[in-house]
């Protein structure tokens, strides 16, 4: 049954702390960082104002931030964080350690572009940056779904027993005012449950070690553990999506896919440019152009099966990554490639924040652009 | 196939029982005894501690615990486990404690 939603005017930021509010974790572990500031600024005024019950730790830094959510979580409490860009890089050391512990950690991600040159504008840097740490990686459209993914997030986390990155795109989401629905505390409360850690530090009578070291005899096989929790965590990402179809009426998937039934000429993306590219997608359906979008909602576990059957008719493919990688292909149009097993389009764009119009769009569609929209 | 000294032998079979998140249940038994380690260990002056406590705490492997005495509470460290950091020393409010060479 779909429950009474309340719709706001508001910003990405803000509806992620909005939802942080609801879920009302047992930890959140702060420090702030352009463009993710504004979330915990909603959400510490929240606690501050006796809305959520949360403990938050002020931290000196984004490394002792994720320490503190490790430790938190090890002792079986419900642990958030929120960070960007540096931010991320400075606490990259514990990201790995946070998945191999199996440690259902939250982290909302305003992504950003990563130094150097010093830039606090939106990119995808940062999260490709963590892209293989054994983190589940969400990406959101719009403040509609930066909300609804942190909800769907926190409850893959304790599912999959991974941590768990809802990513929104900096500034153009999460300081930007849209129209959302709002579910109510209990609706979502009720969904994510209370929270039942599998183990804990503080069990007095099996007392155990977390974050011990592995030899070489069995290092190896704790690798692998995580890498078996991520391929099973599509199916429980999708288990969990039908669940919150029910609660919100909102309907999501591994990837969304926009006019691709006859569709000859195919984008692929992930965050905000999707809207860009569906409202080019829209005027070139007008003219009677054969095109189409698909937006990636799952990046990590990457969702091999859905894109091979979203695109394996589709004549020209062209992947947007919104991140550099220097001596290589580009991680989105890499991870296409691996699921098509033939050649695409590989256009970078939107670096350090550059804007990404409809026309450009078209001119991707065209072939005009080439590898570089700069 | 669990995380520690003891079994540490892996084969495919063996990854079906594998801990979840290389935790280490802990059978106290099984692990070498830290106080081996040491090259100097505390020696607790009576006289002067207080027992405040504050060295409890901060031992590493936890090896000190106040015991009852008729001077009041005093610090003891448990040499098996004392791996002799040297920390104790350097939190005494009282000077309470020396290391010396083992
Ligand atoms: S020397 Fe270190 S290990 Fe030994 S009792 Fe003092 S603090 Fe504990
Ligand atoms: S810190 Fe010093 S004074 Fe306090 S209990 Fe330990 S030995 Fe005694």
């Amino acid at each position: 049954m779909k429950n009474k939603q309340i719709k706001k005017a508001i910003t990405g930021g803000f509806a992620v702390g909005e939802a942080i509010r609801q879920i009302n974790p047992d930890v959140m572990a702060v420090y702030p960082i352009t463009p993710q500031t504004p979330i915990v600024e909603y959400f510490a005024q929240e606690v501050a104002d006796g809305n959520a019950y949360t403990e938050i730790i002020p931290v000196e830094s984004e490394h002792s931030a994720m320490s503190a959510c490790i430790g938190s979580a090890a002792a079986g409490a419900r642990s958030m964080t929120a960070s960007s860009s540096q931010g991320i890089m400075y606490m990259m050391e514990m990201l790995p350690i946070a998945s191999a512990m199996r440690l259902p950690i939250v982290m909302a991600v305003s992504t950003r572009a990563i130094s150097g040159p010093l830039n606090i504008h939106g990119d995808h840097s940062d999260a490709m940056a963590m892209r293989d740490f054994g983190w589940i990686q969400l990406f959101a459209e719009s403040v509609q779904e930066a909300y609804d993914n942190l909800i769907i997030g926190t409850k893959l986390a304790e599912k999959a027993l991974l941590p768990v990155a809802p990513n929104m795109d900096g500034f153009i989401t999460s300081h930007s005012v849209e129209n959302v629905e709002i579910m109510t505390d209990q609706a979502v409360k009720e969904f994510v449950g209370e929270y039942q850690p599998t183990q804990t530090l503080f069990d007095f009578n099996e007392p155990k070690t977390f974050g011990a070291i592995a030899l070489p005899e069995s290092y190896f096989n704790f690798r692998k553990q995580v890498y078996d929790a991520m391929q099973e965590a599509e199916s429980k990402f999708l288990e969990i999506v039908s669940d919150f179809e029910k609660i919100s009426g909102r309907k999501y998937d591994l990837v969304e896919s926009y006019q691709l039934d006859d569709a000859e000429k195919v984008i692929v993306a992930m965050g905000s440019t999707c809207g860009t590219i569906k409202a080019t997608v829209d005027k070139l359906r007008g003219r009677g152009q054969k095109v189409g979008l698909l937006k990636i909602r799952l990046f990590r576990p990457w969702p091999v099966e859905a894109v091979y059957q979203a695109l394996k008719d589709v004549e020209q493919v062209f992947v947007l990554d919104k991140n550099l990688s220097f001596g290589t292909s580009q991680v989105l149009a890499g991870n296409v490639e691996i699921a098509l097993k033939r050649p695409i389009n590989s256009v970078v764009y939107g670096l350090g924040g550059r804007e990404i119009s409809e026309e450009e769009v078209e001119k991707i569609f065209t072939g005009e652009v080439r590898s570089f929209l700069i | 196939m669990k995380n520690n000294q003891e079994n540490n032998n892996l084969d495919e079979k063996g990854n079906d029982d594998l801990e979840l998140g290389a935790v280490i249940k802990n059978e106290i038994e099984f692990y070498p005894k830290v106080g081996e380690w040491k090259t100097e260990f505390p020696v607790y002056d009576h006289d002067k501690c207080i027992g405040c406590g504050i060295c409890v705490k901060h031992c590493p492997e936890g090896a000190i615990k106040l015991i009852k005495t008729p001077k009041g509470k005093k610090a003891v460290a448990d040499l098996e486990w004392c791996k002799g950091c040297g920390i104790c020393p350097t939190v005494c409010p009282t000077k309470a404690i020396q290391m010396r060479k083992k």
